[in-house]
């Protein structure tokens, strides 16, 4: 847990931490005139977005329990687990308060004459409570409006302080893969109430958080409020979350979990980027593992004892307004821990063990038990493995080459033939055997990898990862035609159905999805399963008013040749396609002379 | 066995560094409404039995409710007070389920299979829920539908019940679970509170054999409740005679174990026994009213609450460096085992803690062993297109695979002896386990496997079989066949049945490339041949004649049947197969027409394009 500073390890200057922190308080006096307010920090280049909070209950959440909504992948079209495709979810009183922004405010323009400025401005966006929620959905809509197309701009910050979670699971893990997350900093204060709200299905609290909100509104601590209850089901309810979280990540065998998950009612909210916990005197605790952050957001709040509970209820509410004071502190000591995984999982495990470090004094400032440590070890334990099993996936990455050289080295001797998929479909030689023990082989090992991806076992940089997108597709164009082929070939489409829609593997599927997503593609990269749509219309043999369709498959066959992506061979002749475009009369008289001639 | 195969692996083992997640799930179980409620609804009936018995001045054997809550239904099932401890003292034996058949009381036989035969279970609990048979049977047609299988209450059901109710509420649970169709996803959940161990090993086995089973029961057991630890041991005298491993006593399903410093949740039977008898050292031990334990587990379970988000003081040493070791002595630590951590006991204290670690040990590799079974299928894929190659390379050579593996010639015959004994060491061992597995449970084996089973069956019997001929002089094939080739066609039979009508255009298609479904058809034409033998043969007998005709006419009728039915691969017509050396043998003996018309006019040309 070394000190350095905090400068050098989130990578913003302390002017811009403080400025933002001031902005974003200044900024809930424009509540209700203002959605937004920028502002240049002065002899700088930052440009800070700030967005006001606000304390009226459907602002905080709308619907029934936790009121989370799918995002728009228009909008967000990276908030998605890719492979698996599964849509994020957000906060949906949070999203419409953003899109409304968007929407309705001069904020799209600002920004965009910002980004165009000639002197490099970086664009800041913070916010505090509630404003914190909406700086997030405006950085990442930054990101993907301005960074994703040109890697090359100066990405944008975002400085939240006491904000509530946003998204779910698949938020925090898209923005890790898309390395995204590190632009995001959230301050959070040792018992600030507001971010562990989130883990409370706030629709079965609506009159006390009515309380609560009014008393954050007045701003004055003389304000009655009795916060006891309160603070004691926002708490409950977050250990729900932490234990069910916590029983995942010490991989849980336990099918007991399952039932009582199921009679619980769990919050789909999860952490994101990195947390920059303040423990209350002067120091600062920097941690980015989402798992971790999750624990500490209930062990940092949990009580001594039942006498200290008044007490704390109460600061759980005052915390939450005293940001600027205590982070103008904290910025001036530079008392600074960074819990990374390799700290975590190697936590000790008592206070006393080593009191004198420095940074061991920061676990004990955050009032951290030994359970609470043997979850966050558990945690960095967790992410290691993850690693771990990434380097053993990519060993194998040595022999998909070699399977995939294999495969390419029969695909070319095939050409001589009636093409590489009609020559597997009939297999009649040796050759056509061996590409069939290949394609197994290589089978295996990606099901292995979606087997891993569906159990969540790969860092959630690994769908991002450039090497294996470009390996899938390779894989792919070469070897689903011959999947394909042997889905035919045993007729399956008379008993199962369309390869597309019942046969067709998911290590196909997830694959295809890699490359539209790191392409940015509208349409679908549909190019290695082609001859399934050419089998199925084969299947409808002597129907003429197919030839429509048999003439686009065909154009979009010759576009994908023209873009490289697929091999003449499909119109050799005898092939299925050849086949197809002679009974719809749709063949080129000049196609086969000039193939043929390209390659005898 | 588990246990030599963990410790050969142990070093491995112990490089893993792993946590114990059993005080995360009790927060998650103690902090559920689940519990508290299912005690509410216990004191109410507890409370409605107690006036009624007062007006009545009779008791009530058992008493329950249906409660249908806005969230849950809840049934709660309670005793009179006076009968648990008569039920606890008459009955603290077990009874075998051989008994309980003898006695015409079968009902949960379902719990018997191949691999586990037989159970004991407590006999207060099963005379209890004997005698009241009638009100149980009664209360099962409410919750279930017996149409589609399912349960027939739309909110999540709970079933629950203190000291001996509970024990009777497991057992209802039981049968409501195999009421149930395996398809629902809806299983109820009993939560149990104070109720004594119920049943052997055979008992836990049967449970845990079925894999969604275990999960549906959570005891709770508090340290200063005697009874959940009262059978633990034999304490009874008349066991102490002998105490075999049937009559020892078992848990089953997860336990919730809490004193008033903490609690922790735990499934490992053996785990559960070791900290029962750690609870046990704490718990006075003396016989205390049902009313008063269902008040204290009330008490219990509201501080425990109470102090969830409390932090916990602990003793933890600083020498305790070892997640697992330091999650398993804060577990010890909150179910109030403080006897066992004074100085005096210290060496017990290390021994109970390294016996708990290596059982979470164990299970940690058990469960990353069997992570993925489908990389195997994988495996047994590559090896069958190895198969299928050579079964090509056969026909080319005009004599079929069954034939040329039966001449054992060249190489390549050779090394397919290497894949068929992968492949049969394979499919025994997944034939087996699946086999010792109850009845309903997934139907055996899922659809893709029987699929892949059936494939293997077909493609590998056969060179059984040729291994089997080429040993001049060995006869009746069928009577000797291999125990999983048997188990494989009857579950494929069960799968398939449907009244086979005339057979597709598909497969006429595919008959070509399709292998002969009967997998024992070369065991047939082997006894065909050898009874042509027999019928040309001068030397044999007027009877030997007779009977060799009788097989033969019966396997001219089987082989038509099986053409008409496109059921054969057509390269049983290949010139060198031992389908044509009997034909060969045989034709001009042939008495069924279809037959001969069949092969004189080589229709097997047409046969194989799929259009005869």
């Amino acid at each position: 847990m070394a000190s350095v500073s905090l400068r050098e390890n989130l990578g913003i200057r302390e002017e811009v931490i403080k400025k933002a922190c001031s902005v974003s308080m200044k900024t809930h006096k424009s509540a209700g005139k203002q959605l937004y307010v920028a502002e240049k920090i002065r002899n700088s280049h930052e440009l800070v977005f700030s967005f006001p909070g606000s304390w009226s209950l459907s602002d905080w959440f709308i619907g029934s329990s936790f009121g989370e909504v799918n995002v728009d992948l228009e909008l967000f079209p990276s908030l998605k687990y890719i492979g698996l495709n599964q849509i994020a979810t957000v906060n949906g009183a949070f999203l419409n308060r953003f899109n409304a922004i968007l929407d309705n405010t001069q904020f799209k323009k600002e920004v965009g004459t910002a980004v165009t400025d000639r002197k490099q401005v970086q664009v800041v966006f913070t916010g505090h409570s509630l404003g914190g929620p909406i700086a997030i959905l405006a950085a990442i809509w930054f990101l993907e409006e301005y960074i994703r197309p040109d890697p090359k701009k100066m990405a944008p910050l975002c400085v939240t302080f006491g904000s509530p979670l946003v998204g779910d699971r698949i938020m925090s893990h898209a923005l890790r893969r898309e390395n995204w997350s590190r632009y995001f900093v959230n301050f959070v204060m040792r018992y600030d109430i507001v971010p562990r709200m989130s883990l409370t299905p706030l629709s079965s609290v609506e009159q006390q958080l009515r309380q609560v909100l009014n008393f954050f509104k007045a701003r004055s601590q003389e304000n009655v409020v009795e916060p006891s209850d309160f603070f004691v089901t926002v708490m409950r309810n977050a250990l729900s979350v932490v234990s069910h979280a916590a029983c995942k990540i010490m991989g849980n065998t336990n099918l007991l979990l399952e039932t009582l998950s199921n009679f619980v009612e769990l919050s789909p909210y999860r952490p994101l980027g990195t947390y920059v916990f303040c423990t209350g005197n002067e120091k600062l605790v920097v941690i980015r593992n989402p798992d971790a952050v999750l624990q500490l957001l209930f062990y940092t709040s949990q009580l001594s004892s039942e006498g200290d509970l008044p007490a704390v209820a109460r600061r759980s509410l005052i915390d939450h307004l005293s940001y600027k004071d205590e982070l103008e502190e904290c910025l001036k000591m530079q008392s600074v821990t960074f819990l990374d995984d390799h700290h975590l999982e190697a936590l000790p495990l008592s206070d006393d063990a080593s009191a004198t470090a420095e940074s061991n004094m920061a676990l004990k400032d955050l009032g951290l038990s030994a359970r609470a440590r043997l979850c966050l070890r558990a945690a960095g334990q967790l992410e290691k493995q993850k690693k771990s099993n990434q380097q053993a996936i990519d060993k194998k990455m040595e022999d998909i080459k070699n399977g995939l050289g294999k495969l390419q080295g029969y695909k070319d001797k095939c050409k001589h033939k009636v093409g590489y998929y009609d020559a597997f479909k009939i297999s009649e030689d040796k050759e056509d055997f061996e590409a069939n023990v290949n394609r197994l082989q290589l089978a295996g090992i990606w099901d292995e990898i979606i087997e891993m991806l569906k159990r969540n076992e790969l860092p959630d940089e690994f769908e991002g990862r450039k090497a294996w997108i470009d390996i899938g597709t390779q894989y792919r164009r070469i070897v689903e035609p011959l999947d394909i082929a042997n889905y035919y070939r045993h007729l399956k489409n008379e008993d199962t159905g369309p390869y597309m829609e019942r046969g067709r593997p998911k290590r196909y599927k997830c694959t295809q999805r890699w490359r539209e997503h790191a392409e940015r593609m509208s349409n679908e990269s549909l190019e290695s399963c082609f001859w399934a749509e050419a089998e199925e219309l084969c299947n409808k043999s002597g129907n003429p008013s197919i030839r429509d369709r048999v003439l686009q498959l065909k154009r979009r066959v010759e576009e994908w040749i023209r873009n490289g992506v697929l091999d003449e061979d499909v119109f050799l002749n005898g092939s299925t396609f050849e086949k197809l475009l002679t009974e719809h009369s749709l063949k080129n008289s000049d196609q086969n002379v000039v193939f043929q001639g390209s390659w005898s | 066995m588990l246990y030599c195969q963990a410790f050969g692996q142990s070093s491995r083992m112990n490089q893993l560094p792993i946590f114990t997640s059993g005080f995360e799930l009790a927060n998650l179980a103690v902090n559920s409404n689940l519990l508290h409620l299912s005690l509410s609804a216990i004191a109410a009936l507890q409370d409605e039995v107690n006036r009624f018995q007062q007006q009545q001045q009779q008791s009530l054997p058992l008493g329950c409710r249906v409660d249908r809550q806005s969230k849950y239904t809840i049934v709660a099932l309670v005793t009179s007070p006076s009968c648990t401890i008569h039920h606890l003292q008459q009955g603290g034996d077990l009874v075998s389920s051989a008994d309980l058949k003898q006695k015409n009381f079968p009902l949960f036989e379902f719990l018997c299979s191949k691999g586990n035969p037989c159970f004991s279970i407590l006999t207060a609990a099963i005379t209890l829920f004997y005698n009241c048979f009638t009100d149980l049977s009664c209360l099962r047609t409410q919750l279930v539908d017996p149409v589609t299988g399912n349960l027939s209450v739309d909110t999540p059901l709970i079933i629950t019940g203190n000291s001996l109710g509970g024990s009777v509420a497991s057992l209802f649970t039981l049968w409501l679970l195999d009421s149930i169709s395996p398809r629902s996803n809806k299983r109820p959940f009993c939560i149990t509170f104070g109720s004594p161990l119920i049943g052997n090993l055979g008992l836990q086995r049967a449970i845990s054999e079925r894999s969604t089973w275990n999960s549906c029961f959570l005891h709770v057991a508090a340290n200063q409740d005697p009874v959940p630890s009262l059978f633990l041991r034999p304490h009874i005298p008349q066991f102490l005679a002998s105490t075999p491993q049937t009559i020892l006593y078992r848990p089953f399903g997860a336990f919730l174990l809490c004193s008033e410093l903490g609690c922790t949740c735990v499934e490992d039977p053996e785990v559960v026994v070791r900290f029962l008898e750690s609870m046990a050292l704490e718990s006075t031990g003396s016989q205390i009213s049902d009313e008063y334990l269902l008040r204290y587990y009330a008490e219990i379970l509201e501080t425990l609450k109470a102090r969830l988000i409390l932090k916990r003081s602990s003793l933890l040493g600083l020498s305790v460096t070892d997640s697992l070791e330091a999650g398993i002595i804060l577990q010890l630590e909150a179910i109030g085992a403080k006897r066992i951590q004074q100085p005096q006991h210290n060496k017990d204290f290390t021994n109970l803690v390294s016996k708990l670690k290596e059982r979470e040990q164990i299970r940690m590799f058990n469960k990353r062993k069997a992570l993925n079974p489908s990389r195997k299928l994988n495996e047994i894929k590559i090896k069958m297109a190895y198969l299928e190659w050579y079964k090509k390379r056969c026909k080319a050579k005009e004599i079929g695979y069954y034939d040329s593996y039966k001449n054992h010639l060249s190489e390549s015959d050779r090394d397919v002896t290497k894949y068929k004994k992968f492949l049969t060491n394979y499919w025994k061992d997944l034939v087996e386990e699946a086999e010792k597995k109850p009845q309903k449970e997934g139907k055996f084996i899922q659809l893709t496997w029987l699929f892949a089973g059936t494939n293997y069956r077909r493609m590998v019997e056969p060179l059984e079989i040729a291994e089997y001929y080429r040993t001049h002089g060995n006869r009746n094939y069928e009577a000797l066949r291999s125990e999983h080739y048997r188990l494989l066609e009857k579950w494929q039979k069960e799968d398939a049945d449907r009244p086979t009508g005339p057979p597709s255009n598909k497969k006429k298609k595919e008959v070509a490339g399709a292998l002969t479904e009967d997998s024992c058809f070369w065991a047939k034409v082997e006894e065909a041949i050898i009874s042509c033998e027999l019928l040309m043969a001068p030397t044999s007998s007027a009877l030997e004649k007779q009977s060799s005709r009788e097989c033969l006419i019966d396997f001219e009728k089987y082989v038509m049947e099986q053409i008409k039915n496109y059921a054969v691969s057509p390269e049983i017509f290949l010139r060198e197969s031992s389908f044509m050396k009997w034909w060969g043998m045989y034709q001009n003996t042939a008495s069924n027409r279809s037959l001969i018309d069949f092969m004189r006019n080589s229709r097997n040309v047409q046969y194989e394009k799929g259009c005869f």
